[in-house]
Parts: structure tokens; sequence; C-alpha cells
């Protein structure tokens, strides 16, 4: 369908079909949906004028037309370094990925499934689900382009998003809950969901946490995304190139002594793992930070040539709009799984001997890449006095995350989270809790009142 | 193509257990340019699909297809009917509507200088200027950024309604990144506007883009600010969002019916300080969120949801309006055609008051005021909510001081905040109209009109 194309424009070809299952639910279910959209986008590199244009409409005068289009806005773009092209790196087999034939097979069977084990789950910790999302989703996405290269990727998830709360009439914070995973395993499903059910059980008559200095423990829903949007970004090719990360040349010391992550889009069981990336390269593993030095930066195509680079296989495509919409999002240069080492402390130990507050999640868990500042409401957190939790919130917890990881103690038990829910193909973080001295509180009360 | 969406709809009303059925066409076209200090990019795409829902079994069903043709039109009506059942077998409390009698209406909304028709070496012309005139000393990084979206709908269900509606929506926006030897600072703009790109190129470009520079350097001086409860002055762009966040959401009918929402049975009941009226209007023509019908066909109006800090009503869909006893109110939305119809804000704004600007900062002993936000979330069950500002001033003694670096503002209560709101201005100001989130996704174009507001302890903490 897309040879005439190929051979006329010097293109690269993205198609993408993403089917879906969802069923919505609180109380009980709601609405079930089952969709699937197909799409492409086209990118011309005419005059070293990279454009881009995308369609769902599968026929050849649309796909022509698309092809048109993307030449029209390369027309007014600045031109790319010599260097860059599309990928010619050939050597990895057309399909593979993470693929469980189970969810492909009957995908509003698991979703249904998967929501009436959540409903039941809740109903036997008196917790009350007040939004219930339940998503399974089989994708395939093939990249082409005129250099006769030709690569193909298949894989599934499966998304369970729950909002819950203990069932009574006081005014409570939902606990999100968000699991996601690539294959369905009912084991490891029904352990989380036993889990966390029985910590929003937990949450009833929350304390205002007074201002005040406070031994913090973060957890890794709340860690992971802070530095995703920091340590994960700061090395791509675009914050290079933009001049706006906090990571200035390789070699430079970023972190202290211990500190380790590496990019990994090849991480077994990892929420963004693939085996090419959107323009058709290998997936890598390296290191970025290693003891605390930054060591490499990590690259699409476009970015590697800026900088006389290779390709670290790191093209994305995302799209907030859902999995669905995948060919209508950009391609960029972006982390994929970035997993942070674990240090020495065990999380129980550090809970049974802290007088602070553990942190199981909060309002929005992000920081500003320009800057690394962060500011979040502590939503779901305790009050921990040597062993005992006394639920906790109403307080706002603000820093830096270069000044959070200078002061802070790693546990040796890790987690996995994804930067967004909106769409499954997003940036994960797998790393440890942190475990924070003497940390500025802003509280609704002064201590002592 | 409507009268192949009322043929679908025949066949859906003799597939069994059926009570209902609805389907909309949803055609959009965008188109995209970015320039910066460092590189330029462009994109366009262009989408079709029909959403087909089917109420049967007391349940709902959601199916798409990217096809025109009848017999993928009657597919697609199987395969939401068949959604609706499997999952209809777990239910215990059937869903239903009211009926009602076929509606037929139209509403298009297009600017006299579309950006679409605008050659791609003006577009770029225009945003090099931009990023020349937000370039200064210390601005590091600029960014300047301008979109088009095009949507025609068509809809049809099986009481007979037909409906169309072709609306274009324009954006521009731009990012400066000021560095000082001790500091790194961002700010940020956008306008957003229903109809051309004169609307953007009236605002004036040069005074917007300078602006956004002018802050991010002054933000590379600014302050902490003080921690714990503090007395807030918002700009008409937080102040939106605020009463969007914290109000609004709690408002939409489908998390009172779930028992989510703290305004669950507060119908008729003092929920703010008297001087706060709120109502939600999606037919205000050109506004960002206006919809003029909604994605249930109920054609949109004002609804006052509070008047004199009285609550009046939720925003429903015709499956909540139904379930609460109460008139839809034309607030039924979609992002696009795979997703489903839940209660959703259009424009939701807040009546101005009686201040004036330099009035409600003389009311200031010790507090600050935040001019620009990051991002907000909600807390309808719990009561709280988080607003992430980017900067503002210190005020003391009625006067402004140091700048202010970020903010992070919260409460305990978001009827309590309501409540301490203790001045509103004259006078509105640009707001912060885009995209809202709800839940788990579910994308739409909303507006917050709102003057500047007072507000007093405000939990507050930031760097």
């Amino acid at each position: 369908m897309f040879d005439r194309v190929l051979k006329k424009y010097n293109c690269e070809v993205f198609v993408s079909e993403v089917s879906l299952a969802e069923v919505a639910f609180d109380r009980e279910l709601n609405a079930a949906r089952e969709v699937s959209e197909r799409g492409y986008s086209i990118r011309t590199l005419s005059g070293q004028r990279l454009g881009s244009a995308s369609s769902n409409l599968f026929v050849t005068n649309e796909i022509e037309k698309t092809a048109e289009e993307s030449i029209d806005t390369g027309r007014c773009t600045k031109q790319l370094p010599k260097s860059f092209s599309f990928t010619d790196k050939m050597g990895c087999s057309l399909v593979s990925g993470t693929y469980d034939k189970s969810i492909d097979k009957a995908l509003c069977a698991q979703a249904t499934e998967i929501a009436i084990n959540a409903l039941e789950c809740a109903e036997k910790n008196n917790v009350l689900v007040t939004d219930g999302r339940s998503r399974a989703v089989s994708f395939k996405y093939r990249v082409m382009n005129s250099l006769g290269i030709e690569k193909e990727e298949k894989g599934t998830y499966l998304t369970v998003m729950i909002d819950a709360k203990p069932i009574t009439d006081k005014p409570i914070a939902e606990v999100p809950l968000v699991f996601r995973d690539r294959i369905y395993d009912k084991k490891k499903y029904s352990l989380w969901l036993n889990e966390k059910m029985g910590l929003v059980s937990r949450f009833v008559m929350p304390r205002k946490i007074p201002t005040g200095k406070y031994d913090l423990l973060l957890s890794p829903d709340v860690f992971g995304p802070l530095l995703l949007d920091t340590v994960g970004t700061w090395p791509s090719g675009l914050m290079r190139l933009e001049g706006t990360g906090q990571f200035k040349k390789t070699g430079d010391v970023v972190a202290p002594n211990g500190f380790s992550a590496a990019m990994d889009g090849t991480y077994p069981g990892g929420l963004s793992t693939y085996s090419v990336d959107f323009e058709g390269n290998k997936t890598t593993k390296g290191k970025i930070i290693e003891n605390g030095v930054f060591k490499k930066y990590y690259y699409d195509q476009k970015y590697a040539s800026y900088f006389n680079e290779s390709s670290t296989g790191n093209a994305m495509r995302s799209s907030s709009l859902g999995a669905e919409k995948i060919f209508a999002g950009t391609t960029h240069c972006c982390a994929q799984n970035l997993i942070v080492s674990g240090g020495a402390e065990k999380a129980e130990d550090l809970l049974s001997d802290m007088k602070g507050i553990f942190v199981e999640n909060v309002g929005i868990a992000s920081a500003d890449s320009e800057t690394g500042a962060f500011g979040f409401e502590l939503r779901n957190a305790f009050l921990v006095n040597k062993g005992e939790f006394t639920p906790a919130r109403y307080a706002v917890y603000s820093g830096t995350v270069q000044d959070l990881l200078k002061e802070a103690k790693f546990t040796k038990e890790t987690g996995q989270v994804s930067e967004t829910h909106e769409s499954e193909f997003s940036s994960s973080c797998v790393c440890p809790y942190v475990f924070l001295e003497k940390q500025d509180v802003a509280g609704a009360t002064k201590r002592g009142s | 193509m409507q009268d192949t969406l009322l043929s679908a709809m025949n066949y859906a009303r003799g597939l069994g257990k059926v009570s209902y059925a609805d389907a909309r066409t949803i055609q959009s076209k965008t188109t995209s340019m970015i320039i910066s200090t460092k590189e330029e990019g462009a994109q366009s795409s262009s989408s079709f699909g029909v959403s087909i829902r089917v109420l049967a079994g007391g349940m709902w069903g959601y199916s798409s297809t990217q096809s025109k043709a009848l017999a993928d039109l009657k597919a697609a009506v199987e395969s939401a009917h068949k959604a609706a059942l499997v999952a209809a077998a777990h239910k215990k409390e059937g869903i239903e509507i009211e009926p009602r009698k076929a509606a037929i209406g139209k509403a298009r909304v297009f600017g006299k200088q579309s950006f679409f028709d605008m050659p791609f070496e003006e577009r770029r012309k225009i945003l090099s200027e931009m990023v020349d005139f937000a370039k200064q000393d210390k601005i590091i990084f600029t960014q300047a950024s301008a979109s088009a979206s095009k949507t025609t709908k068509h809809f049809a269900n099986t009481e007979g309604s037909v409906i169309e509606t072709d609306i274009e929506r324009t954006r521009a926006g731009i990012t400066s990144v000021a560095r000082s030897a001790a500091k790194q600072a961002m700010n940020y703009d956008v306008f957003a506007v229903q109809g051309g790109f004169e609307k953007i190129l009236a605002l004036g470009l040069e005074e917007f883009s300078k602006s956004v520079s002018d802050k991010a350097i002054l933000f590379l001086s600014s302050k902490k600010p003080p921690k714990g409860k503090t007395t807030v002055l918002m700009s008409p762009s937080v102040g939106g969002t605020l009463i969007h966040e914290v109000f609004g959401h709690a408002a939409e009918a489908d998390w009172i019916a779930c028992g989510r929402s703290l305004l669950r049975k507060k119908l008729n009941q003092k929920i703010a300080s008297d001087i706060v009226s709120i109502y939600d209007d999606g037919s205000i023509p050109g506004a960002w969120g206006s919809v003029y019908y909604d994605d249930e066909g109920t054609q949109c109006k004002k609804n006052a949801l509070v008047e004199n800090g009285m609550l009046k009503q939720y925003m429903h869909t015709r499956e909540t309006a139904k379930k609460l006893g109460m008139p839809p109110t034309g607030n039924g939305r979609l992002q696009d055609f795979t997703h489903t119809i839940i209660p959703r804000m259009t424009n939701t704004c807040l009546e101005a008051g009686d201040m004036n600007f330099e009035e409600m900062v003389s009311l200031v002993k010790k507090g600050i005021f935040v001019d620009r936000y990051t991002i907000a979330l909600e807390d309808p069950a719990g009561g709280s909510f988080e607003l992430k500002t980017l900067g503002g001033y210190h005020i003391e003694n009625g006067k402004f001081t140091a700048p202010l670096n970020r903010a992070t503002l919260s409460s305990s209560s978001f009827i309590e905040t309501l409540s301490n709101v203790v001045g509103l201005s004259k006078k509105y100001g640009r707001d912060s109209s885009g995209m809202c989130g709800k839940g788990h996704e579910n994308w739409v174009p909303v507006g917050n009109p709102s003057p500047h507001i007072l507000i007093k302890d405000l939990t507050v903490g930031g760097v």
C-alpha cells in the first residue's frame, strides 16, 4: 500500500494498529468499549528538511496526499545536519516484543474480568471504588523507509486504574492505584490488588500534618516520576541541543557517589521495552550515570545527527490522547525504562525506626524539567512513629531533585512506575524508596496546634 | 453521511435489548508549527472515525469504525451491542435515559484568516518574529508555537435527531528559559481561541512574546514563598484554573451519582462566600470551550451552578440527569470517536466582582500574588486540591515586593477555600483556556473565564 510513496519520496512510514477494550466502573460496571484504530505517519526528507503528516485514511490518494503534506510542512523548516538520514540499520528481525496471546484473543473479556476482580477485592476490604478503568491493549507497529528497512513490533498491555477510598461519609482523599503489565499474570495482579486495597482500607480519618521538619520516606510511585522528569530527561539529545538541561557535559559529577542510573529499552518486564524503536532502530541499554558521574547522552536519529553520534534507539511516539492515537504523535527523543540502582537500606527497617512521614502517594508527582524544582501535596501519607502508622495529609513538600539526591538514602526494594496513565506508550522508571532526613514540610496547621 | 448514520441507527433499533443508540462521525484536521532558537518543526494530521454507542440490557456499549460504509457501521453497531451485553451480565442496576423528541441543529465557527490557509512561509515568519521578540540578555532558549484544528461532527440517534457542528480552534504559545550564574528559570504563555489566526494577531505578538521573557528573567531573582497558611491574590489565569479544578470537577454529575463528590446532597446549600457566582455555558459564541451542541445532541445553554455562594445545579449527561431526576445540561462530551461520553465542563465562568486590582493588592498585609500556573489537580472526594504556580510577587503591607518563586497551593477543604474568597475584580483577564483531562484520560477543550481572586488561608509551599 505504501510502495508508491516509499519509491517516490525519501520517506519513512510508521503504521500502527491498536485494538483496545476498556471497562469503566465505580460501584459496578458502567460502560464497555471495544475499539481499534489504524493510522500512519509519513516523515519525508527533502533538501535535508524533515516534514511530518499523519492520517487514518487508508486509500491510495489519501496516502499520496499525506506524503505531499509532509513535504509541505518540511519545506519551511531549517535544514537538518547533512548526517541526518532515516535509519539504514539492518540486523533486527521482524516481530518480537512482549506479547500475551491470551490478552489479544479476548480483549473485552479480559478487561471485564480484571474489573470484576478489582470490585470483589474492594468489597472484601470495605473499600469504595469511585472511578475505575480496566484496559486490555494489543498493538502492532511497522516502520518502513525508502532505504529498504522494514521492521515490525507487536505487543500487549494490561492496565487497571482505580481511585478508591474506605467506605465512610467523611471527606477522605481517594488513593490512586495503577497496575500496568505487559502480560496477564493472574497471581501477580491478585497480590497487587490485595496489598493495595488493604492500604486503602487503612486510610481512615487522616490527621492534618503540621508545618515542621520531618524525616521522609517517599515511595517509588512518588520518586519515579521526579526522576523521569529530570535524571531521565536531561541526558536526552533534545536537552543537549536546547542547552536547557541540568547535565552540562559527560564526566561531570551530577549526583552523589553511589548513585547510578541506566537507560534501558531492552529491560525484561519493562513497561517501555520494545525490540525496535519508533524509527526502526534496535533499542539499547546504557549507563547514563555511574557513581554520580554523568556518562552519556541518548539519541534518536535526528538529535544524534546534530552531534555526529549514532541513534541509541530512543525514538518514541507518545500521545496523551490514548494508545490508539500513537501514529499521530510526533517522533521524539525520549526515555524508555530508566533503571535506578537500589541502595543498602531495607524499607521495613527504615519504617520501624523512623519518626516522620511515609509518603505513599501525592497529588501530582512531577518536577520541572528545566530547573529540577518540584512541589506537591502529600495526599496519601502516614505519620510514622517507631512502627506505628497514622494516616495523614494536607501538607506540601517542595525542593529540587538535585538537592534531594544529595541527601538521600535508597532502599534495596524497587518498584516500577509509568510516566503517564493516558497512553500505554510512555516512559517508565524502576527505582527504590528514598529516605530523607529533616525536610521542611508546609502544613495546614502549626506544629503542636 | 447523516442518512447512513440514521440507517445504522435503524439497524440498532432491531437488535435485542436495545433501548437507545446514537452515532457520530468525527472528522478532524490539525496543523502545527514550532520554531525555537535551536530548531524548527511542522506537522499536520487528519483523521476520520465513527463512534457508535448502544444502550442494551441497561449497559452502554461503545464501538468505532474508520469506515463510512453502512455495512461497516452495522458491524460496529453489533460490536457495541455485544460489548454492552458482555458487561451487562455483571451489572446490578440498569442505566436509563429519559426519551425525548427528535432535534435538528447546526453550528459553525470559522475565522476570517484560517491558520490552515496561511502559507508555511508566512507561518514561519510570524513564529520567527515571536522568537526574536523574546530574545533578550540572559534568555538562553525560546520556543514559539502555533496550531489549529478543524473538527466536523455529524450526530444521529434512534430518536431521529440530526445535528451537525463545524468548529475551528487556533492556539499560539511561547516559552522562554532564562539563566544566571546561580539559577535557571522558565516561563510560558498560551493564547487559545475559537476561530482564526486573526484573533491571535490581534493580541499583539511582540508584547506577548517579550513579556514571557521579561518574567522568566524576573524569576531569576525570585524568592521562596512563605510556608503554611497564606493570603493569595490570583491572576485570572490561576483563578480560572482554581474554579475549574476545585469546584468544576466536583459539580460533574457522574461523580455526584457515584458518591465521589463532596457536593453531593449540597444543592441549595451554601458552599462559597456570598460574592461567588459560577455558571457553565457551552453556547458562548467564539469561546474556546463552546460546543453549541454536546455529543449527545443536547443544545448547550447557560447553566447557573452557584448563585451568591449557593449551589444550584450540577453538570449532566442524559444518563446522570435521569439518575438524579434533573434536566440534561448539555455537558455530555467525548474526546474523539474511540472514547466514551461523560459529563464535562465547557466554559466554566466565575462572575466578576466590584473591586479594582490595586484595591485588592492594598488589602493584603502579608501574602503572595500568583500570576501563572503549570498544572493543577482536583480531589472532589477528599476536598483538597493542588495547584502549582510558576511565579508572581510577594505582597507586604499592600505593595508588591520581591518576585515570587514557584509555589504549590493547597487546602484541606475546597468548600472552605471557596468560602474564603474575599475579593473579586471588576475586570476579566485572559484566562487559562486549554485542554482538560478527566480521571484517566478523555481530553476536551475547556474555557475558564475569571476575574482576579483574593483568597485567605491557603496552604502554600515552595522552593
